[in-house]
């Protein structure tokens, strides 16, 4: 579980990102945040998994039972807590997919997780020779997802990492992370593309200008109403899939 | 999948006999290369020995240190040489040499290890604290080794007008100066930071991805870079106190041996960048003594000479590719 108590995130220079804000994840939750650029989404992630610099972030914020800005958590622990990924993965160096996968499998050795099959589920079997750095910027993010995956940390915090992966790869990789979830992990993640994560989100944030301004079961959340909120100059409609049900938006 | 394994491995064991069969080929040039038959033996054990071995552990320091600060900066055009950490060790021996500050460690000069520090922290601090991108790096390296080479000379020109001609030693590098227990303690020196480094290979592979990703893979960044700035500026210190600035070392041995090897991950390319910086060095130093027998050129000249193609192709290639390269 993640609990956040009266959580606010500013700028050294005092600038609010993300105001005032109280919640709770349970694990085996995916949580969607969505929300105009500049909203502060990824303050709110980058809090989740740690990394910002504890100066800028004041209330309370735990995981399990530990404060995430706890010094005595060695930083290898915390790696198998929380992993971070955002959308823009570079490297001047050659390294090869099969070595980052093997990095992955080191820095979490408990890990049940099987490369070589999460490699196929994510259909990167065929590049695990390749070098990273020669790689398209969607072949990347999936490269880094199955990394996720494979080093199976308790929450993933996703920072619109399958921002530029295609349609097909896009559904294959909603279904590894569902299963991802089925395994009692938990997962954050920020998307512009509302029509994919309505596959699979549990809960959807709407986020503008630092503040969560509607939250709850994405049934709830997503509503015509919700949209204007964010967008009061654009009409967005809210349907209902053909297929499954399931919410989603055009625009 | 296993076949590819098995092909790597067999591509490890050729480059390691192909690495031993330069070695031998070096060390036997750099011994005999256009020498006096009536005093062989002197000549050699005097001469060329404590030589080889100096050329061997500077070599292999400089290639150690330029592996470890491409990899903490991210950044394959980092090295002592371009980050000014070699400038700055010359300027902190230098002053310690005219102060008669005699702190040393086998004959050579902790200025130089002060000096060496000094600039790595500078660099450092600027990056932080400007949250500037660790590529413009190498830029404020250059400025830094400008500024303490003209330092060096303003000290020298200075405080010793008599012996300013040695600014030439410290600014282009000269492997004849010290003897033979000062070289084989620089050669131990260098062992036990490889043997560390090695050691923690895992620690450097996870600045691969550059240094929003280290923490990711349970790695401190600041720990980690603290340790090999240290690490880096006692290597290059005393390199720099014991050869004068060799430059491009640093920089060409790494790129090559990754390129061989085909992988970044250092547990495979540590030992080979360690013993071939150290051949590396070894051929330059015969190349400097025989080419213009039997004048001698300062062996800085001849790493530069060939050091800066590889670093201008380096750049224009990587940065046509689209890699963040400085």
């Amino acid at each position: 579980m993640i609990s956040f108590r009266k959580v606010q995130v500013k700028t050294p220079q005092g600038k609010v990102l993300v105001h005032e804000t109280s919640f709770e994840v349970p694990k085996s939750t995916i949580v969607g945040l969505y929300g105009p650029n500049g909203s502060g989404k990824s303050s709110l992630l980058r809090t989740l998994a740690g990394q910002l610099s504890e100066r800028d972030v004041s209330g309370e914020c735990w995981i399990e039972q530990t404060p995430i800005f706890q010094s005595s958590v060695s930083i290898s622990e915390k790696a198998r807590r929380v992993l971070y990924l955002g959308s823009d993965f570079q490297t001047s160096f050659h390294v090869s997919v099969r070595e980052l996968l093997d990095m992955a499998k080191h820095t979490n050795p408990k890990s049940n997780e099987n490369g070589t099959e999460v490699a196929e589920k994510f259909g990167i079997t065929k590049l695990l020779s390749r070098s990273f750095n020669e790689m398209s910027d969607g072949e990347k993010q999936r490269v880094m997802l199955a990394r996720g995956v494979i080093q199976s940390p308790d929450w993933l915090i996703l920072d619109e990492t399958f921002s530029k992966i295609d349609l097909d790869h896009s559904f294959h990789l909603v279904n590894e992370l569902k299963n991802v979830v089925k395994k009692g992990k938990g997962i954050v993640l920020a998307s512009h593309d509302l029509n994919l994560i309505s596959e699979f989100v549990d809960e959807l944030w709407l986020m503008k200008d630092g503040k969560v301004v509607a939250s709850g079961l994405i049934e709830e959340v997503l509503t015509s109403e919700n949209m204007e909120k964010l967008y009061p100059n654009r009409i967005v409609h809210v349907v209902r899939s053909p297929d499954n049900g399931k919410k989603k938006v055009i625009y | 999948m296993f076949e590819e394994i098995a092909k790597g491995a067999e591509r490890d064991q050729v480059t390691k006999k192909i690495t031993l069969f330069v070695l031998i080929v070096a060390i036997l040039l750099e011994l005999f290369l256009r020498i006096d038959s009536s005093n062989m033996m002197l000549v050699i054990t005097e001469l060329r020995l404590p030589r080889l071995v100096l050329a061997f552990a500077v070599g292999s320091a400089l290639a150690l240190s330029g592996l470890v600060m491409q990899t903490v900066l991210n950044n394959p055009l980092a090295e002592p040489y371009t980050l000014g950490v070699a400038s700055g060790a010359a300027l902190g021996a230098a002053i310690f040499k005219t102060l008669g500050i005699s702190m040393g460690f086998f004959g050579l000069n902790v200025g130089a290890v002060f000096g060496a520090m000094l600039v790595l922290f500078v660099l450092f601090k600027i990056v932080f604290k400007t949250q500037l991108r660790f590529d413009s790096v190498v830029l404020l390296g250059v400025m830094l080794s400008f500024n303490c080479a003209s330092m060096l000379s303003i000290w020298m020109a200075l405080a010793d007008p008599v012996g300013v001609q040695s600014v030439t030693f410290w600014l282009l590098g000269d492997l004849s100066r010290v003897g033979l227990k000062t070289s084989i303690s620089l050669l131990f020196l260098s062992l036990i930071f490889f043997t560390y480094f090695f050691r923690f290979s895992k620690k450097l592979d996870a600045f691969l991805f550059g240094e929003s990703m280290v923490e990711g893979f349970g790695v401190s960044l600041k720990d980690t870079q603290k340790v090999a700035v240290i690490l880096v500026s006692i290597l290059v210190g005393f390199c720099v106190s014991a050869a004068g600035m060799i430059g491009f070392v640093g920089l060409m041995v790494p790129h090559f041996v990754r390129k061989k090897m085909g992988s970044s991950l250092h547990q495979k390319v540590l030992p080979f960048v360690f013993v071939w910086g150290g051949i590396c060095l070894i051929l330059s130093d015969a190349i400097a003594h025989a080419i213009a027998f039997p004048l001698e050129l300062p062996v800085g000249a001849v790493t530069s000479l060939l050091g800066a193609p590889v670093f201008i192709y380096l750049y224009v290639f990587q940065k046509s590719k689209g890699e963040n390269v400085a």
